[in-house]
């Protein structure tokens, strides 16, 4: 048995300088039966996270270490931004600390993205952080290659022993590495002499950039794509041979026959390096308490005071005797676990955002423990509602806990993360990566690119690669080549596919997570390596959060929810405009409103419960009582689904079917879900007590059929499960339903706990919609892009709830959307002479009511509302292209003084530019301050037609303001510039359409009649109905229905269906298209905006669609807003 | 007044661009010396005083104007052309209405805008203004925004309105609009023959007679060239061959020359190198016009070789070796042994630094050594033992060399592929072996063998000095 041990190895994650993954390395290790491999990626330990878990799974050692870029300028030679790249070797924890501060120095003064030879650390750098670290004489990049090329040997012996003088005699080694290469022969040759010279042991590696043969071709792709050319162009660049893949030891020493030392130091230096990630070192902060205080005592205090407010014994929670019991069980193994720390400081940054009014709220496992409701992380009570705590932590699993924190998305959010910064320092917390890798239409590209394809075959290729979520099974590859007109006997196409899935998944460049943060006494630079995220401010560590998991780093979740921004802002309106205080935490628990809209499913808008499949499932649940909205939160996943629990639990509530349980002591489990599993607790539950496991060994089962679940690991589990079982005397069927229903459902459960939290903003959101809704609708057209409507239909949902929504109008909006009272003066005619005109007339013969909107009475909701006191003001972000710096400049100085005309706005706002002009023109925002227009103005109000006449009418039509608009933005010259223009303009006003197209060009909303409303007559004589006609039709009757398409699905649990919503002037209308039809009207289907259906009406529970039969393109030619397609 | 001709848009007439823009233009030449090409499908012609020859005594405008358009129209239709053709006072009404109205349109000075004011807006020519792409595009983009949709809607506006917001521009644009556009025809000059072409009354089978031919043709070219001060850099010859096919040759200079007897020089050889297949009935000498050569030769630069002389002799060798023999060797970069190609040869002289190839470079001035490369490679038979080679025995393809031996002493597999993505994919393994030299006497000679690892062959690839 030969010993070898490569020691020099990278992966993909050296970003296109190595092409297989950490694992497939380790894999290849374990195969070649070699006992232990090094890592060393260049600049960075990316990939050493997975390399150290991959190995520890099978038994290897996993050295850890990096190639580093090193200035070579104040070497001997003087060449400019000369960079050598050093392979270093982490020995002990030292090293390995040295390692990390190293890369975090060298990577954070350069910005991201830096390109190569800026990144580099300095010679001295290199020697104060040389402890703990052996060095690599390198390969072909290697210090010596470099100077035998250009000095010769003196040269390379010169820097052979200054590395010997900063890492010392025994923590150099020549290596050698031999890839059948004649000038790299001829190099070893001169290191085997310099070696001998210096006493230096030599090393054999293999220099591995792949673990096999084969990914040389992938490697070679990686180096077309990291230098911008093709392979045909690429000449040199590429790799003369395919030689440097893990060989086998055997491979080696026939290889370095001659010097077996060679071989043998390699296994002599791996029981040298010590360190492995097991020994990371990594301590979450200790959180700062009074001398006369522990961490522990602190903890129990908060807890306990929190626990006393909300276990009151009040409106049905529990009393404080109740929840104690668990709160000293919950406190006692945080104590044994040492994470009194972790749930200060989280309770820390919760207590920040309180005192900054920053909304805040634990969702996922967390709201599983009752300390975290005591301390005020979570919003919901795990005792009352019976969660169990070890989904969330357990001393079996031997893993942290991981707390997620919901926060107002944009600047709330950064507010806290800064925060976090601020108090552990820059190089104590960071961000977590996100490693973004090669997939979809990108790879497609590269690839194709790399392979020299046309840019049309390109896009041809690249279109290949489907967004939609549910795959036809006859969807061969080779028939998606065919239909795309490609031949995949073609050589070229042939290689294009195989190396596009060879890339697959492979990393291409490190991004930053969304929300995840970790944090560590003392510095966290010596713990992992830091980088400059691409955005200002930010840090991050070179692992992603699930690696930081695994390695056993805490880290806590700021994730922005645009609904939490919505809510905080509503919340603010209220408090502003309507003088109120809203209280989250104590709405009416039953508000017959929030009940009454969710069981119409009225929920556009309405966080979690307004996407389409949400809104067909809502009159089935009917809601009655806050669970029912947990439940509804849960039950529209892919796990339920998948696992055909939904019709079931309908069924059940419906009372179609018996509430059966698989075994008699499931009852109490599944009790509350009517015998369906829906939530992951219930899983745990239901192993704890049909199989006798403990909590931690059940949420141990949960994870084996996660998401990382394996074949091996998945069977051990239920193995384990079945004994359990049968010892508890279950029968084999209802063993087999069980385990069914566990193996489906894992995968894509919904922790209760996390329902639970989502649904209470479900609610609030709800609630707020229902009682304020000017408010809410301002607030969410601010926090643009979010939910699942463009705001084109928030808009129109919320004019059918009677909201009166005005335009956009420099002389009043603000930069936001606002609301205003209804006193102001827009009662009516005759209250405020020029807010009447400018919202019963906007100048163009547009019939409107005497609020601003359009008439159209046919068209209102048909369940009558409560007039709203507010009305909603559309604010300047609405305007697509007006910056924000110029809108909020536009309302500062109109708060100085009025603005007169188009001409003074310009003249007091030199920055605002010719196309913002324009833009603000064409939406009809400075309508106000245009010239009055020489023709006599007519308004309609209600069923009185008449002119403005003497009336001091200022509005004036868009045309003119456009006219008006490019007067001013241009220099007029010396012969124009004192002629004054009067009468206003020649131009003809905008057309109904006009408009309309204006305005969704240019806000991408209509405060105006809805385009289908402007199609109704001819619709009505095609016997189109409207949606909200639908519910007092028959079910199965044929019918044929129109509309806007704002949302088109394919979801992959839906057997290729395709459901469509339709949406005019009175609602949305639904649509459902079969598998041979969709093939059939594809290119309608898809392409088009305004379809006409005609199909069975389904009338089913209360639940309304069309099952198309026909679809026929509507010609509508206005601006598309787009629609939400195939999610 | 002005005539436009718009030849109609068929894709069935099978006309190209070209050959239907110069129908068009000598179809108005017919008409009138004073033609402008203004697009590949339009010319307008200036029919001033045309009326001497389309009116009879005291005949209105309006009757011999259309008179003469019909004639277009008739000449047209007769060279199988499909053409719109409008008379106008301005050229640019009579652009517009030729462009939009089918078949033959007469509008009197006046009635521009009664007749092109519904005309979309989007149909107003923004290059008949001379306004830039960029320009135009933001004046389109006002209009759109203001609402005009017509030649009318823009020319009602007010000149002050137009002038303060679009500019200059703006009203060169209305006054297009208005019919009241003022500009030049951009005159075609008439076309110089830069194509010689003659009918044989009996078709050439043989070198002399074509040469005379060919001589012929050429002194009338290089004469034009010479003519407009002009050399060219390609000569096409087109033959038209008894069968009916067309024999097509063409040589590219390397610098612009008009010297008849180079070129015939020049012909000759490329057709002694490829000849035609049957005899020839017809033949055509084409040279694209370019301006010649200035050159200006130093006093102690030592002369080179005439390019003229230097052409005729590359010529000649390649006559003599085939034309893909003949040229400079250039490197590929690539690791494929002996990859290169042959480009043109040309006699520059660099001397800029730093220029030389990297891979020629010599890396180690230590290891310098000659190597005598085998073209082709001699196949041999070696002799392996655990998997290095032990003996050989090869010899090249006519069997005058060979070799034959023990390995005393071998250095190697140096490996490499590439072009895993071709259909040639290689991949070799290379060996510097010491062969014993079994003939006695003879030294022992270090060679460099290699296996090409797809077909497992080996090869004597050359010796090392």
């Amino acid at each position: 048995m030969i010993d070898y041990i490569e020691l020099h190895a990278r992966s993909a994650f050296s970003f296109l300088e190595g092409a297989s993954t950490p694992e497939e390395l380790i894999a290849v290790c374990s195969e070649l039966k070699m006992p232990a491999m090094a890592l060393l990626d260049r600049d960075g330990v990316y990939g050493a996270a997975r390399f150290h878990l991959a190995s520890k799974k099978i038994g290897i050692k996993a050295h850890i270490g990096a190639e580093v870029s090193v200035q070579s300028t104040t070497f001997e030679d003087q060449r400019p931004k000369q960079v050598i790249s050093i392979p270093l070797l982490v020995r002990n924890r030292t090293g390995y600390q040295n390692l990390c501060r190293l890369i975090t120095l060298m990577k954070m003064r350069v910005p991201k993205h830096a390109k190569p030879g800026e990144c580099s650390v300095t010679p001295d750098e290199l020697a104060a952080h040389a402890q703990g670290l052996v060095c690599l004489t390198g390969g072909s990049n290697g210090l010596l290659a470099k100077d035998f090329h250009h000095r010769g040997h003196r040269g390379a012996q010169r820097n052979a022993e200054w590395l010997i003088d900063i890492f010392g005699k025994g923590n150099v080694y020549a290596e050698l590495q031999r890839h059948f290469n004649r000038d790299e022969e001829a190099r070893n040759h001169a290191v085997i002499e310099i070696a001998r010279r210096l006493k230096l042991p030599l090393l054999a590696t293999n220099g591995v950039c792949y673990a096999t043969r084969r990914q040389r071709q992938v490697a070679d792709v990686f180096t077309c794509i990291r230098n911008h050319v093709r392979l045909e162009t690429a000449g040199r660049l590429l790799s003369m041979n395919s030689e440097r893949f893990v060989k086998s030891p055997k491979e080696m020493a026939q290889l370095f026959a001659d010097l077996p030392e060679a071989i043998a130091n390699t296994t002599e230096l791996s029981s040298r390096l010590e360190f492995t990630l097991q020994d990371l070192g990594y301590e979450f902060p200790k959180y700062p308490v009074s001398p006369d205080e522990t961490m522990t005592s602190f903890l129990r205090r908060r807890t306990y005071e929190g626990a006393r407010l909300r276990y009151d014994g009040r409106n049905g929670s529990p009393t404080f005797e109740r929840a104690q019991k668990q709160i000293e069980h919950e406190l006692a193994l945080i104590e044994k676990l040492k994470l009194e720390g972790y749930f200060l400081i989280v309770w820390d940054i919760i207590q920040f955002c309180k005192r900054n009014g920053i909304l805040v709220q634990g969702r996922g496992s967390a709201a599983n423990s009752a300390v975290c409701y005591s301390l005020g992380i979570t919003a919901v009570d795990p005792v009352g509602m019976e969660l169990l705590f070890e989904r969330f932590l357990s001393e079996e699993r031997g893993e942290w806990p991981d707390i997620d924190l919901d926060l107002p998305s944009g600047d709330q959010r950064e507010r806290a993360i800064q925060y976090v910064y601020e108090r552990y320092g820059k190089l104590g917390a960071a961000m977590t990566a996100n490693v973004i890798t090669y997939r979809g239409r990108s790879a497609a590209r590269e690839v194709g690119k790399v392979l020299g394809f046309d840019d049309e075959t390109l896009g041809r290729l690249s279109s290949l690669v489907h967004t939609w979520e549910w795959k036809d099974p006859k969807d061969t590859t080779e028939r998606q080549f065919k239909d795309a007109g490609l031949d995949l006997r073609d050589r070229r196409i042939r290689k294009f596919f195989q190396l596009y899935l060879a890339v697959q998944d492979l990393p291409r460049h490190l991004g930053q997570h969304s929300g995840g943060m970790v944090i560590c006494q003392g510095q966290l630079d010596s713990v992992v390596p830091l980088e400059p995220a691409a955005m200002p401010g930010r840090v991050v560590v070179q692992w992603d959060k699930e690696d930081c998991a695994d390695l056993g780093i805490i880290k806590v979740d700021l994730l922005g929810l645009g609904m939490m921004a919505v809510i905080e802002e509503t919340i603010q309106i209220i408090r502003d405009d309507y003088g109120e205080e809203v209280d989250l935490a104590h709405l009416p628990p039953d508000d017959p409103a929030v009940y009454s809209a969710l069981q119409q499913a009225d929920t556009i808008g309405m966080f979690q419960i307004e996407s389409r499949a949400q809104m067909s499932c809502l009159p089935r649940l009917r809601p009655r009582k806050f669970y029912d909205i947990v439940v509804q939160v849960a039950i529209i996943r892919p796990g339920p689904i998948v696992g055909n629990m939904v019709h079931p639990y309908l069924n059940r509530r419906l009372g179609r079917e018996p509430v059966k349980y698989s075994h008699p002591s499931l009852e109490s489990v599944l009790k509350r879900t009517l015998g369906v599993p829906l939530f992951q607790e219930q899983l745990l539950k239901m192993a704890m007590i049909c199989a006798g496991f403990s909590g931690g060994a059940a949420e141990e089962l949960r994870r084996a059929f996660g998401f990382k679940r394996s074949e091996a690991r998945m069977k051990e589990v239920e193995v384990k499960l079945r004994q359990g079982m049968t010892r508890n005397g279950i029968s084999a069927k209802a063993q087999d339903e069980i385990v069914q229903s566990i193996t489906s459902f894992a995968l894509y459960g919904f922790p209760e706990s996390h329902a639970a939290s989502f649904a209470l903003i479900a609610y609030a959101s709800a609630y707020l919609k229902c009682h304020y809704l000017a408010a809410f609708t301002a607030a969410t057209l601010n926090n643009q892009p979010m939910g699942f409507y463009q705001p084109f239909t928030i808009i129109k949902d919320a004019q059918r709830h009677g909201l009166k929504v005005l335009p956009v109008d420099v002389t009043r909006s603000n930069w936001e959307c606002t609301i205003e009272s209804e006193g102001i003066g827009c009662r009516g005619l005759g209250v405020e002479s020029k807010r009447v005109v400018h919202s019963v007339w906007d100048g163009e013969g547009e019939i409107v009511n005497n609020e601003g909107d359009f008439v159209d009475s046919k068209n209102l909701h048909p369940t009558p509302h409560t007039p709203h006191p507010f009305s909603l003001h559309l604010g300047l972000l609405c305007v697509k292209g007006l910056r924000e710096e110029a809108g909020r400049a536009i309302v500062s100085a109109r708060a100085q003084r009025p603005f007169t005309s188009i001409d003074d706005l310009h003249y007091r706002l030199p920055e605002l530019r010719k196309d913002e002009l324009r833009k603000l023109a064409a939406v009809g925002a400075l309508n106000p301050l245009g010239a009055r227009a020489s023709r006599p103005l007519v308004f309609i109000n209600h069923n009185h037609v008449g002119h403005i006449g003497g009336r001091d009418a200022r509005a004036s039509t868009r045309r003119d303001a456009l006219w008006q608009v490019e007067r001013v933005s241009r220099d007029a010259g010396p012969l124009y510039e004192r002629l004054e223009e009067g009468g206003g303009s020649p131009l003809m006003p905008m057309t109904l359409n006009e408009r309309l197209n204006a305005d969704l060009r240019g806000t991408g909303i209509t405060i105006g009649r809805h385009p289908m409303a402007h199609q109704r007559e001819s619709l009505n004589k095609m016997n189109v109905a409207r949606a909200a006609d639908l519910k007092n039709m028959r079910n199965g009757v044929s019918v044929k229905v129109a509309g806007w398409v704002i949302v088109r699905q394919r979801p992959g649990t839906a057997k290729g269906f395709v459901f469509l919503s339709l949406e005019d002037e009175t609602g949305i209308a639904n649509i459902i298209v079969r598998p041979q039809l969709f093939e059939r009207y594809r290119m309608e289907l898809v392409n088009y905006p305004f379809l006409l259906i005609e199909g069975a009406l389904q009338h089913q529970d209360n639940v309304i669609s069309v099952k198309a039969r026909r679809v026929e393109p509507l010609n509508i030619k206005i601006e598309s807003t787009g629609s939400h397609d195939f999610h | 007044m002005f005539a436009c001709i718009y030849g109609q848009v068929s894709p069935k007439d099978g006309f190209s661009d070209d050959a239907k823009q110069a129908l068009l233009i000598d179809l108005a030449f017919t008409f009138s010396p004073l033609v402008e090409r203004t697009f590949v499908d339009t010319v307008v012609l200036d029919i001033s005083g045309d009326e001497l020859l389309f009116s009879s005594q005291n005949q209105a405008e309006v009757n011999w104007t259309r008179g003469l358009g019909d004639e277009i129209a008739r000449r047209a239709a007769e060279s199988g052309l499909k053409v719109n053709v409008s008379v106008a006072a301005n050229p640019d009404v009579a652009i517009h209405a030729a462009r939009t109205f089918k078949g033959v349109t007469v509008i009197p000075a006046g009635a521009e805008l009664s007749q092109l004011g519904n005309l979309s807006i989007k149909l107003l020519d923004y290059s008949l203004a001379e306004i830039d792409e960029k320009k135009a595009e933001e004046i389109g983009e006002t209009l759109v925004l203001w609402g005009i949709r017509t030649f009318i809607d823009f020319a009602e506006l007010p000149l002050a309105g137009v002038a303060q917001r679009l500019g200059q521009e703006g009203v060169r644009l209305q006054k297009l609009a208005q019919g009241k556009s003022e500009r030049q025809l951009v005159l075609v000059q008439p076309p110089v023959g830069f194509e010689q072409s003659i009918e044989l009354e009996h078709p050439i089978a043989e070198l002399e007679p074509l040469s005379f031919m060919l001589s012929r043709l050429l002194n009338q070219l290089c004469a034009n060239l010479n003519a407009q001060a002009l050399a060219t850099n390609e000569l096409r010859l087109r033959l038209r061959l008894e069968d009916k096919t067309e024999h097509e040759r063409t040589i590219t200079l390397p610098v612009p020359m008009r010297n008849p007897k180079t070129f015939l020089r020049l012909l000759l050889f490329d057709i002694e190198a490829q000849p035609p297949q049957t005899a020839i009935t017809s033949v055509t000498i084409a040279a694209e016009p370019v301006k010649p050569r200035i050159s200006q030769t130093g006093l102690f630069i030592p002369l080179a070789p005439e390019p003229e002389k230097l052409e005729v002799t590359l010529a000649r060798l390649a006559k003599l070796v085939g034309a893909n023999n003949v040229g400079s060797p250039e490197l590929l970069d690539t690791y494929r042994p002996d990859a290169f190609r042959m480009k043109r040869f040309k006699l520059t002289v660099t001397h800029k630094k730093g220029t030389s190839n990297p891979q020629s470079a010599i890396r180690n001035p230590q290891c310098l050594m000659g190597f005598r490369m085998f073209r082709p490679s001699w196949r041999a038979e070696v002799q392996t033992l655990h998997g290095e080679p032990v003996r050989v025995a090869a010899r090249n393809t006519d069997a005058s060399s060979a070799m034959r031996g023990k390995i005393v002493c071998a250095s190697g597999p140096w490996r490499s592929s590439g072009d895993w993505w071709r259909a040639d994919v290689w991949a070799r393994d290379e060996w510097d072996v010491v062969v014993a030299n079994s003939n006695s006497g003879q030294s022992d000679v270090l060679c460099r063998l290699y296996r090409n690892l797809a077909s497992e062959e080996w090869f004597v690839e050359g010796v090392y000095d």
